[in-house]
């Protein structure tokens, strides 16, 4: 249970070397799939420019990364992965029904595990938070944010200590 | 809607700049960057102390009568048994019941952040169901325990076996959110995944969630006429209560921040209608919000009756009073939930609103709507200074110096005293009853008045103190420690 | 190893933003969760020229435990020297910089050069509780701060007594010690409340000695300045309360201060003579008292539960029924501890457990016959258990929330007599 063979993250990137766009101005987002043996890119997802999308294409579009196998956000159950206990059941995620308005970009990496960019704002934290996505605004290489975040995320999956983590 | 990031200027709306933990601006700016999704936050590289959320979830939950929290932690976390001991205490007391609730904690030390604690734990739950037999268990983690990988679930589960009543696992690892109110709805996550039943019946209750429910009485009295009873979450209740307010005929909160994920909850799994409208504070939200119980449980008729005769009573009072207070200024620092009914409020009594803090924004709502509170202030051409900041004091300080309001209301302790050391009379709007129907209203307007007619003790204060804050700081503008935004482009979030 | 904490009695090491709370212009950093300040913030009686709302704090977050945190701690301290006007900046580490590894030290050594002075110390609420943090913090002052004097100053003592805000009597029991050394003719230096801080730092260490009053709390503080900065010590381990123990302290600190007997006689006589005209007339009341049974017990931390049990029994005579000590005593100092309640007049021997566990504590009182109505001294747990014995109840430690204390104190002669009107206020209140 919370264990994870793999998982995605979305980074905001313009150069693929550096992770420079926040999370508003980012114009595609980098997902990478990280498995027990380390991690790749697996695809690029553009964000529509239009702002009033049409509820169907948020559906859709939900649907269709859900099709693509990516674990859905419930799935990251109650483990300690998940630190808001607001994950699962009710009022959120995407078990409540995409018909409510949020953001566009959440949905569209509403499959990772979490959001790299260089700056996030404190209410897609919030948004991203209740659909059990973690955020992370810094400003680092893509490699040293992957390589950080998967031995972060390999620790707490396996409920190992993250004493001495720094060293 | 777009900032401009470079202005110093904090006194003139077209300069200010966006974004935040938080946000300084206009109410309108704020409500519409809301609506079409381009609100963005940033972090400080300065803060100052706020809350934790397991504060806001765990006392929730020791409220509830015979329950037992555990709290898997160093002693500093647990510390709040001390305040929800001496809590229980006195409200059981008032209410003329007793609670044999419990909130222990379990000293965590060096060793157990080396070698684990697992099995610790493990005899702690089953002690304590022993000691206190328990009609229910709340085990949650902390700081420490996450990032030791404390495996809190299987523990739970595991000793599942040996406990007969409800027993779930808490998660309060505070450096997973920046935002305590999350707190609230990892209480009411408890509480309806291991408590609440699926309904046997339907019930003429209502469940009303409140902090303190010091209003109990006379909301009962209230309710009567409707036919209704009151359920008061969660400040008092019993598992057996809790268990069953699946079978009630709506959900309603005196704050939204609190209710929220509970009323969404029972809505969505049980049908149990949630009220959304703005909250029963002054007269319109008091009006709106017994309107619509009225219409959701279906007692249109006995709700007008209610509102005829009650403003017969009252509305001539409170017109009386508002002439006094006509003109006021005031500043104000609250929760989102409170920020903005207040707001409204005092605009109802004639207060102008110079500036609006919120300690943080819940942008939509878990239904997606913009707040039912700023939905109203926007319809009613109601516009003023607001930011949004998770109780950062300088800030404050910084506006209550600029702007020299009449005065400065809060609800948060600690938080009217760096007023009043400003030389600003503070209202402390503690009590959540303290606004609520016509006969609060009419309370609230006198406490305001009074604060205002005699200013000696913070005179006296403010004459002898000095401000713990540089000459520097007074000099900056209030956005000084918000990192840029980057608002290029079509943002979204 | 954990251990079920049941009505817990003390905080966690990070309470120790208090102790620099109570150093005047001194502020808490604390490198810790966002909420950390105000949970082991008192509700009362914290809005001073600082409070716990506007310690600088780095809120750490999910972020910071992955990319770490010291860029975050730097750029808080740099801003909390530019905002806060303060005399001294004590940097705090909470649990999670401390198991990941944060080096807080190396970045407060970046502030060296700083126009004010920033220490730290290291907090995390798994080192110990807060009487343990308290150590930490004055360790950081003596080890980064203070440098050895070769002036001296004759007279000067250092004092060092109770846990600012855990010790509900702090501020009035510092000052009350303060008074009786002037009284011997010795110049007191106290570094914690109104008009102390900075400048008295400074003067630790031309001190003649320092004197500690307590149980066990700063013995290895004492140590460390002894070592450090080459101040000899005496501890003293009774606070003490009343003619009898107060007597006691002045002819011992006079003893090793070299202060004539007969300077010290005329002070205890002086106090003496007041403190029995006062006793002598409400000597009715203590003894004809009918609802008080001789036998009572005290639940706090070693200070109190010492300090208390050697006033009742020497002073007013009464019976020691089992006393606990509630601030989990470091093992090495519980046997010198033991020994002082079993050094009592007339050859009483006072039972004393250490125990955390507030529902053991429960069960033994309630266990024990007090013949009569028990006297209970202790914390807010105790008031309804009290109740249920019919018993008096007195709210001397944390928590308290039976008692609200601006600058009272039970320290000294005067001190005494305050406890006596605590105590009897509750007594008289019933007939039989």
């Amino acid at each position: 249970m919370g264990i994870k063979m793999s998982y995605k993250i979305a980074i905001a990137s313009s150069d693929e070397k550096m992770i420079d766009e926040s999370f508003g101005s980012a114009k595609r987002f980098l997902i990478y799939e990280i498995t027990e043996d380390g991690y790749h890119k697996a695809e690029e997802r553009i964000v529509n420019e239009g702002t009033g999308k049409q509820q169907s294409e948020i559906s859709q579009l939900q649907n269709d990364s859900s099709k693509q196998g990516c674990s859905p956000n419930a799935d990251c159950g109650t483990g300690s992965g998940c630190g808001t206990g607001a994950q699962s059941g009710c009022g959120s995620g995407t078990g409540c029904g995409s018909s409510h308005a949020v953001s566009e970009k959440v949905l569209l990496v509403s499959d990772c595990r979490c959001i790299v960019c260089k700056k996030i704002g404190f209410n897609v934290q919030k948004q991203l938070e209740r659909k059990a996505i973690t955020s992370f605004d810094v400003d680092c290489s893509i490699e040293e944010a992957l390589q950080k975040i998967s031995f972060y995320f390999s620790k707490i999956d396996k409920h190992q200590s993250l004493r001495g983590f720094r060293n | 809607m777009s900032f401009n990031l470079e202005s110093s200027n904090v006194a003139t709306r077209e300069n200010r700049i966006g974004s935040i933990t938080g946000y300084i601006g206009s109410l309108s700016d704020l409500a519409n960057q809301s609506k079409c999704g381009t609100l963005k936050g940033c972090s400080r590289c300065f803060s100052q102390s706020s809350s934790c959320l397991s504060s806001c979830a765990l006392n929730q939950l020791s409220a509830i009568r015979d329950v037992a929290i555990i709290h898997h932690g160093p002693a500093g976390c647990s510390v709040a048994g001390a305040n929800a001991y001496y809590l229980d205490k006195v409200m059981a007391r008032k209410r003329g019941v007793t609670t044999s609730t419990v909130y222990v904690g379990t000293d965590m030390n060096e060793n157990d952040t080396i070698f684990g604690s697992a099995e610790s734990l493990r005899r702690i739950i089953l002690e304590v169901n022993k000691r206190y037999s328990p009609k229910a268990i709340f085990v949650s983690s902390s700081c420490a325990t996450g990032i030791i990988g404390e495996d809190i679930d299987s523990i739970v589960d595991d000793v599942k076996e040996e406990i007969d009543v409800p027993i779930v696992a808490v998660h309060c690892e505070g450096f997973k959110s920046r935002i305590w109110a999350t707190g609230f709805d990892i209480s009411d996550h408890a509480v309806l995944s291991s408590i609440v039943k699926p309904p046997q019946q339907k019930r003429n209750t209502i469940n009303f969630k409140n902090f303190y429910e010091s209003a109990r009485p006379e909301i009962i009295e209230m309710f009567k006429n409707f036919d209704l009873e009151p359920i008061f979450l969660y400040c008092n209740s019993t598992v057996e209560e809790l268990s069953r307010i699946s079978e009630s005929l709506a959900t309603t909160c005196i704050c939204g921040t609190l209710g929220n994920y509970l009323g969404n909850g029972l809505e969505e799994k049980y049908g149990v209608p949630y009220i959304r409208t703005i909250n029963p504070l002054g007269i319109a939200g008091f009006e709106a919000w017994l309107r619509e119980i009225g219409r959701v449980t279906k007692r249109e008729a006995a709700v007008e009756k209610y509102i005829e005769e009650q403003r017969a009573i009252y509305i001539p009072q409170i017109e009386e009073i508002k002439k006094e207070l006509k003109g006021l200024k005031a500043v104000l620092g609250m929760g989102p939930g409170y920020t903005f009914e207040v707001s409204r409020v005092l605009n109802e009594l004639g207060i102008e609103v110079v500036w609006a803090l919120a300690w943080h924004y819940d942008k939509k709502y878990e239904n997606g709507d913009v707040p039912p509170s700023m939905q109203y202030l926007l319809e009613n051409d109601v516009d003023f200074e607001a930011s949004v900041a998770d109780q950062q004091n300088y800030e404050v300080m910084n506006i209550l110096n600029k702007y020299q309001p009449d005065l400065y209301l809060s609800r948060h302790p600690g938080s009217t005293v760096w007023a009043i050391k400003n030389g600003t009379p503070a209202v402390y709007v503690a009590d959540e009853y303290m606004i609520f129907g016509y006969k609060h209203t009419l309370e609230f307007a006198q406490s305001v008045l009074d604060s205002i007619h005699n200013r000696s003790f913070e005179k006296n204060l403010a004459r002898r103190v000095k401000l713990p804050y540089t000459e520097w700081w007074y000099k900056q503008n209030v956005d000084e420690f918000l990192e840029e935004a980057k608002t290029n482009g079509k943002a979204v979030g | 190893m954990a251990k079920l904490l049941d009505k817990q009695r003390y905080k966690c090491a990070l309470g120790a933003m208090q102790t620099v709370q109570a150093i005047t212009r001194a502020i808490p950093i604390l490198h810790s969760g966002p909420g950390c300040a105000q949970k082991l913030s008192d509700s009362i009686g914290s809005s001073g020229y600082f409070s716990p709302n506007i310690f600088p704090c780095t809120s750490i977050n999910e972020k910071d435990v992955v990319f770490g945190g010291v860029k975050k701690l730097e750029t808080t301290i740099e801003n909390s020297l530019k905002v806060i006007d303060a005399d001294l900046y004590v940097v705090l580490t909470g649990c999670i910089p401390e198991i990941v590894g944060d080096d807080t030290g190396e970045v407060v050594s970046h502030f060296e050069d700083a126009k004010k002075p920033v220490i730290y110390a290291s907090t995390a609420g798994f080192k110990g509780n807060n009487y343990k943090g308290h150590e930490q913090v004055i360790d950081a002052i003596i080890e980064q701060y203070l440098e050895k004097s070769d002036e001296k100053e004759e007279g000067l003592v250092n004092i060092w007594a109770d846990v600012p805000y855990q010790d509900l009597f702090w501020l009035g029991n510092i000052r009350e010690l303060e008074k009786l050394l002037e009284e011997i003719g010795l110049k007191p230096n106290t570094i914690f409340g109104y008009q102390r801080g900075i400048e008295n730092i400074k003067k630790i260490p031309k001190a003649q000695f320092n004197l500690l009053v307590s149980p066990w709390v700063s013995v290895g503080n004492m140590k460390k300045m002894e070592r450090k900065l080459g101040i000899p010590y005496l501890h003293y381990p009774t606070l003490p309360i009343g003619a009898y123990e107060t007597s006691k302290f002045l002819r011992e600190v006079g003893k090793f201060a070299g202060v004539d007997d007969i300077t010290i006689q005329k002070v205890i006589d002086e106090h003496e003579n007041y403190y029995y005209y006062l006793i002598e007339r409400y000597a009715d009341m203590f003894l004809e008292t009918r609802v008080m049974a001789k036998q009572f017990s005290v639940v706090a931390d070693a200070q109190y539960a010492l300090a208390i049990t050697k006033f009742l029994v020497n002073d007013l005579g009464l019976v020691p029924a089992k006393q606990f000590v509630t601030d989990d005593t470091p093992k090495q100092f519980q046997e010198n501890i033991r020994k002082e309640f079993e050094n009592l007049n007339y050859g009483l021997k006072a039972e004393v457990a250490f125990e955390t566990d507030g529902y053991k504590i429960h069960n033994e009182i309630k266990e024990h016959d007090y013949h009569g109505y028990p006297l209970i001294l202790g914390s807010y747990y105790e008031k309804e258990l009290t109740e249920e014995l019919f018993g008096h109840y007195l709210n001397i430690s944390w928590p308290v929330q039976d008692k609200v204390v601006l600058d009272d104190f039970y320290v000294g002669y005067t001190g005494g007599i305050r406890l006596i009107e605590d105590i009897y206020s509750v007594a008289v209140q019933r007939w039989n």
